[in-house]
């Protein structure tokens, strides 16, 4: 179904209206209707139509967030969990924003502060800090371009990828201008010339590259369109996997003085695909949506030639630019405005602070994957691309919903697609390794953050936005007898645990400092009790007893979530 | 989660004073806060005592075609027919009962054999085929239905045995489908103490010795206290993922004492050469070993390699003369070590292929009319079941689907096809659903 | 120059083709198919459209009929078979090696229109995949090998028995085996009838005098075969034709290139020239990465003037699954889209002609009958421009 253009604002004000109304009343007697009904409903197959953005901008997403979560637990009778407490909702922010645990002493300046709107306040501080730009590229680069070793890392860094993910955050630029200049990859400027390695780092493959880009971009996974249309999901169309590697088959790297670059010729790439029947089509330039660029198909068997003329680049230039060319097509007529760009982005970040996309998984945004609350889901797209497609402005609406502070306890199995409790998420490899040296930092830093023990560790841990978090015995074995774990969580390697073991203090209050620094919390009674004893039933081992107990809290299922 | 409590057996493999340490070590630091007792029930749960009399010490062997194996070129050969391809069959033990000639090591062990020729499932595409031939059910989000590894590590195998239950072997990191699926959620409701220990490939076990300075005891120490404070977490945290975090530490111990059994350079240099060179015969070898050791299931794969889209039959003169060695080894060894009455064979892909031939001279998907095979535990041997018509286009008589074969593979293990789940907040789930019945012409 | 491929006509048969050998006089065609040996009558400018002769079944083998060639000197077919058997047929009627029928496997009771074979021989314990008979028509060789696991990467076992054999072609006398890693996958001689030269599925090459058996070069190309790293450690791919250059100074093979997912079977089609007689030998020349799309290539023959040769198999994806090239230049100068599957194609002898042999998917069953599914075609070679 197409996105209607009744979305706009008399439309949308209805939709609040009737919202908050229901959220008003909240009484028994409408239980059982399903509000959100009322919003037009749009279908989650990829379509397109004329300025379907055209909604009002102003209207605070956290408020449509509450009112929608709201009303749909009520609607399946749900009953949220009790808002998150100060401690939690600091270490989850903290983690989330910037990819690490808060200090004991942020923590303590936290519950110091009487500002009422102090949480709102520390999520804007932290979501303009310097740190959260690192974090943010470094989730970005694992998703946009994956794990890899330590070589590829090292080129990955050195072609300007990560500085330009990082620039890119710092200075919020809007989303649609990132993906702009990650699939033309001709930098406006030299220092956006790291963009070009999203491409690059495809090796000329365009079918990689066709496979890469629905997934990031468009949140559609097409790769099994390949042989044949998505025997699942009607609407992908073997034409669309081969239209896409269509506009990526004339590119090719280069290197320039300037860096890695991407050339792109004026002719060829015309070829067909065939199905499984043997049935041929010609590659015709179009994506998702039907968004389609006519192009002349030389006859068949004609012979193209390559001339000068063709291009806008200087003849002799090692990357080329054609007059025409593919990938231009592509970021103005395909990717401007389209509405998975959006979309996907919006059900990304959404999964990345609520721990699981309104589609689920995030990349597959296709009409076998139906969104949890897919009126909700297009609002936000919508608000999204009328924001100018501003990512921190959305991180700070999530960061702000009452679903987002809600505490992750709960006492049964509740589905979670609901969000009516905080969902715990698994951190990243780069979030673990950052929290466990701000908790012991470390003698020696550059032991534990070179490029080799990131690698390592994100080898290890290699999921961002899983479908699932399933852990595995090697990340067992890994936490229980490697190297590198061991000797940080040590006295001889850690100032804090050096610290800790020379300040004399007792026991129990050792417990609590070691508690206050890896969990961001005192230990409750039972856990004072039973770690104190296992520090002074050693008397003999003291040093080793700390290391010990301190291992056992950072390898705890409580350190290893965000919870 | 299941929530009968009851004594524990414990066989030879997992007796003895090592085996009753580290279980006390391992209460100890479970029962160390009285407010988290109620919830580690499950994890020393163990069957109701009388299935448990019946099926304990049964095991099983999963040779997991994965990509879906041609059964023209395999157990239900149609030679001179327009479906037939090129290779023509060979009689067998069963006399009357022809396989494909590529199977003369496997046609001289027929009547040790149960084989079903009249397989007739839903999905064609692979995931949703895998994951229906693992599990036995269709999805039904949000419930996750563990695969039936997952049920066997739980109703017939020893959490606490240090050898692990169930052990996924592969040595492919890739492979499109299988590897989405290798990356689901396999223990489902179970919990994720019940998914498979993986190896194979690039997965070895590192990480096996103690890091230096402690010893056993410490070790063992630490663990708990680890235990203590994350199973605290766990008992308002429910996320499955926090569950299977949790899991894998109860799995360390065991490891780094069982990582000998997995190692391949250890076993004898004359069964390698029996059951080798490739990977797929290097881990059946190795699946043997671990199930004489104490696994209680084991299952085999290597990559998908059996998806013949292209060169079918250029690729079965390869794939299927191994697989015809694997069998007749693995069958004959367990024969010889008294264990095939134990031990339960099964030998299958997601489904078939199609009896006409596409322009890349590969077969397609084809759930409609496909074969399958077994051997050993609680199954009569030297039976074959059902059948295709003349051009294996239809299955003709017996008509067999996923429940049937999953209510007769349990019951072939002393388990009751139909038990219900117990699983609070959930909608009732059994064993296997809709009252299938096992095959009696299949088992003893 | 631009050549021009213009259909002619289509002749089909019921199961797919796999080897074809053209009468000289280009009135009528030996096929090998999966379900037997067919002749079939090309219909004349003057035959009425609705009396297209049918294809007739003169003899069977176990299974496919992987080689066929005529030995028109003695005015018989010879023809090749994945039963591993080489059969001969006279054709010309006469009896004259009645009697020296053999009992030998794979002879199949004679009825209708079938000739009976008068050399029926298993040479093989696995399948012929290719045959040829020598121009001089004095050599038959057929190459064989199946490829079992022989290491932890699936590389191929060493075959028990050669995979390469020569037999005279009056009697069936084996003259030369020879050993290369399984599966040998084509093979062919010089026009002089000197050389013969063979290719497997790892990319290895060589070639041996006839005569004498001594190999005069042997040498591996990586460039044909794939290792599936994604869902099958397992090889795929080779070589699956090649020929000499009318001058015999180099060879031709021809297959697809590497591929990532071997199931895919989209690997670039591609062609090699090797200069043969240096040592080592010397790749020198390849086609031209952007004039080809994907697909398995299965057929590469020079036209009879030696100006140019084709090309043919598969489109998996690309413009074409036939296509000429000059010969000296490497460069592609025609093509043609054929809608099925290429196994075999021929010149005609003044080179006008092209006939191409080949499959398209076999379509189920309807009404419990299997539609055909096996073609030959025809095209005129029309230089233009």
């Amino acid at each position: 179904m197409r996105l209607m253009l009744s979305f706009q604002r008399s439309a949308l004000l209805g939709c609040l209206t009737c919202l908050c109304s229901f959220a008003a009343l909240g009484g028994e007697d409408i239980l059982s209707t399903n509000v959100t009904s009322s919003i037009p409903v749009e279908s989650n197959s990829p379509s397109v139509s004329t300025a379907w953005y055209a909604q009002p901008y102003g209207v605070d997403p956290a408020m449509v967030i509450d009112l929608a979560l709201e009303a749909s637990w009520r609607t399946h009778q749900l009953q949220p969990t009790a808002p998150a407490d100060e401690r939690v909702f600091l270490r989850r922010i903290y983690l989330d924003l910037i990819g690490r645990i808060p200090r004991p002493q942020e923590t303590q300046s936290f519950l110091a502060d009487t500002d009422v709107n102090k949480r709102i306040l520390r999520i804007d501080a932290l979501l303009q800090s310097e740190a959260h730009a690192v974090h943010l590229s470094e989730v970005l680069d694992a998703i946009l371009i994956g794990r890899t070793d330590t070589e590829q890392l090292r080129r990955r860094t050195a072609a300007g990828w990560i500085d330009y993910l990082k620039r890119a955050i710092d200075q919020n630029r809007p989303w649609n201008e990132v993906a702009r200049d990650a699939l033309l990859a001709r930098p406006s400027s030299p220092i956006d010339q790291g963009a070009n390695w999203y491409l690059y780092a495809r090796r000329d493959k365009p079918q990689e590259i066709a496979e890469a880009v629905s997934k990031d971009f468009f949140g559609v996974r097409i790769d099994c369109a390949q042989c044949h249309d998505h025997p699942l999901a009607s609407e992908i169309k073997q034409q669309h996997y081969w239209g896409l590697v269509a506009f990526f088959n004339r590119s090719k790297n280069v290197d320039t003085p300037e860096g890695p670059a991407v050339s792109e010729s004026a002719i060829g790439g015309f070829s067909e695909f065939s199905n499984l029947e043997g049935d041929s089509t010609p590659n015709e330039l179009v994506f998702l949506g039907d968004r389609r660029v006519e192009e002349t198909r030389p006859a068949s068997g004609a012979k193209e030639e390559d001339r000068d003329e063709l291009y806008v680049s200087s003849p002799g230039s090692t990357a080329r630019v054609p007059k025409f060319s593919r990938r231009e097509q592509f970021v103005e007529r395909v990717l401007d405005g389209h509405p998975l760009l959006a979309k996907a982005m919006v059900n990304r970040l959404w999964a990345w602070m609520m721990g699981r996309g309104i589609v689920h998984p995030v990349d597959a945004i296709d009409s076998y994957h139906a969104p949890s609350h897919p009126e909700l889901l297009d609002w936000l797209a919508g608000d999204f691309a009328a924001s100018g497609y501003d990512v921190r402005r959305l991180l700070r609406s999530l960061a702000r919903t009452r679903a987002y502070q809600l505490s992750s306890k709960e006492d049964a199995f509740v589905d979670p697609q609901w969000f009516s409790a905080a969902i715990v998420k698994p951190l990243t490899a780069e979030m673990l390794q950052r929290s466990m040296l701000v908790a012991f930092d470390p003698i020696e830093p550059s032991q534990w953050n070179s490029l080799e023990q990131r690698v390592m560790f994100s080898n290890a841990f290699p999921d961002v936005i899983a479908e699932e978090s399933i852990s595995n015995v090697t990340q067992g074995l890994l936490l229980t007898n490697g190297d590198s774990v061991n000797d940080l969580v040590s006295i001889k390697h850690s100032h804090f645990l050096q610290t800790l073991r020379d300040s004399k203090s007792s026991d129990a209050s050792l417990i609590r400092l070691l508690f206050e620094a890896l969990l961001n919390r005192p230990p409750d009674a039972e856990e004072l009790v039973r770690c104190e004893s296992f520090i002074s039933s050693r008397p003999e081992r003291r040093d080793q007893a700390i290391e010990s107990a301190a291992w056992a809290i950072v390898s705890s299922a409580e350190f290893r979530f965000n919870h | 989660m299941a929530s009968e409590v009851n004594k524990k057996q414990l066989n030879n493999t997992c007796g003895g004073m090592d085996h009753k340490l580290h279980r006390r070590l391992f209460l100890q630091g479970s029962f160390a806060g009285a407010a988290s007792v109620a919830s580690f029930q499950s994890l020393f749960s163990v069957p109701a005592f009388a299935e448990s009399a019946q099926a304990r010490g049964k095991r099983c062997i999963l040779l997991w075609l994965c990509g879906a194996p041609s059964q023209f070129e395999t157990w239900d050969p149609k030679p001179k027919r327009p479906t037939g391809g090129p290779f023509s069959s060979i009689p067998t033990s069963l006399p009357g009962v022809h396989i494909s000639e590529l199977m003369p090591k496997t046609a001289s062990i027929m009547d040790k054999l149960t084989v079903v020729r009249s397989m007739s499932t839903e999905p064609s595409e692979h995931f949703q085929a895998i994951d229906l031939l693992t599990r036995g059910e269709q999805p039904r989000p949000p419930f996750t239905r563990p695969v039936m590894g997952s049920v066997l590590a739980k109703y017939l195998g020893q959490l606490d045995c240090p050898v692990p239950q169930f052990v996924l072997l592969d040595p492919c990191p890739e492979g499109n489908e299988f590897r989405a699926f290798k990356a689901s959620n396999w223990a489902g409701w179970l919990g994720a103490e019940y998914g498979p220990v993986r190896f194979g490939g690039p997965y070895k076990l590192e990480n096996v010795t103690y890091p230096k300075g402690l010893d056993t005891q410490d070790h063992s120490d630490r663990e708990a206290l680890r235990s203590f404070l994350s199973k605290k977490f766990a008992n308002d945290h429910k996320a499955a993922a926090v569950q299977s975090y949790n899991s894998v530490f109860e799995r360390v111990r065991g490891l780094m004492k069982a990582a000998p059994l997995f190692d391949l350079n250890s076993l004898l240099e004359a069964d390698r050469e029996r059951y080798g060179p490739g990977t797929f015969g290097m881990h059946a070898l190795l699946a043997r070993h671990l199930i004489e050791n104490g696994s209680t299931f084991v299952m085999v794969a290597n990559g998908m390699p059996w998806d013949c889209h292209v060169l079918n039959h250029e690729t079965h003169q390869m794939l299927v003369p191994e697989l015809d060695r694997i069998i007749f080894h693995l069958v004959n060894d367990l024969t010889d070590r008294k264990m095939l009455d134990d031990t339960l064979v099964l030998i299958m892909g997601e489904f078939g292929r199609t009896p006409w031939l596409n322009e890349a001279r590969g077969r397609d998907h084809y759930p409609k009319a496909w074969s399958m095979a077994m051997a050993g535990c609680g199954l009569k041997p030297g039976v074959v079941y059902g059948a295709t018509d003349e051009n294996g286009v239809a299955v003709s008589d017996q008509p067999l689907d996923q429940r049937r074969l999953f209510a007769t593979i349990y019951k072939a293990l002393g388990l009751d096809p139909h038990m219900a789940y117990d699983l609070p907040d959930f909608p009732p789930f059994n064993r296997v659903e809709q009252d299938a019945a096992p095959v009696d012409e299949l088992l003893a | 120059m631009p050549i021009e491929l213009e259909k002619i006509d289509r002749t089909s048969f019921p199961m797919g083709v796999m080897d074809l050998a053209v009468q000289r006089d280009g009135r009528a065609a030996f096929v090998g198919c999966m379900d037997g040996i067919y002749r079939c009558e090309f219909p004349t400018e003057d035959s009425p459209q609705d009396q297209v002769p049918l294809p007739i079944c003169i003899g069977r083998h176990g299974s496919y009929v992987s080689g066929v060639a005529l030995h028109l000197s003695k005015s018989s077919l010879i023809s090749a078979s994945y039963d591993g058997t080489i059969q001969i047929r006279n054709l010309a009627g006469d009896d004259t090696h009645a009697n020296e029928l053999k009992s030998g496997e794979g002879v199949q009771s004679v009825d209708g229109n079938e000739i009976a074979p008068w050399l029926s021989e298993r040479v093989h314990g696995f399948w012929s995949w290719k045959m040829a008979l020598s121009p001089d028509e004095r050599w038959i060789a057929s190459v064989t090998g199946q490829y079992l696991a022989g290491g932890e990467d699936y590389a191929p076992l060493p075959s028990p028995e050669p995979t390469v054999k020569v037999f005279e072609s009056d009697t069936g006398r084996l003259v030369h085996a020879f050993d290369m890693l399984p599966s040998v996958q084509c093979v062919a001689f010089d026009s002089k009838s000197q050389h013969l030269a063979a290719g497997n599925l790892m990319g290895d090459l060589a070639v041996w005098n006839v005569i004498s058996g001594e190999q005069r070069a042997q040498w591996r190309t990586p460039s044909f075969t794939s290792w599936g790293i994604i869902k099958s450690h397992c090889f795929i791919g080779g070589i699956h034709a090649i020929a000499f250059s009318p001058d015999n100074a180099s060879l031709y093979a021809a297959g697809m290139g590497e591929m990532r997912d071997p199931m895919a079977g989209d690997g670039k089609q591609r062609w090699q020239r090797f200069d043969w007689q240096k040592t080592p030998v010397e790749k020198i020349q390849e086609s031209v990465a952007d004039q080809s799309g994907e697909g398995l290539m299965e057929s590469l023959v020079f036209a009879p003037d030696g100006q140019h040769f084709v090309m043919a198999g598969r489109l998996r994806g690309g413009n074409w699954n036939v296509a000429i090239f000059a010969t000296e230049s490497g460069q592609l100068v025609g093509q043609a889209k054929t809608g099925m599957r290429i196994t075999a194609t021929q010149f005609s002898h003044d080179g006008q002609i092209l006939y191409l042999a080949g499959m398209q998917g076999q379509p189920e069953p309807k009404d419990n009958q299997f539609p055909s599914f096996g073609y030959l075609e025809r095209y005129r070679v029309k230089t233009t421009g």
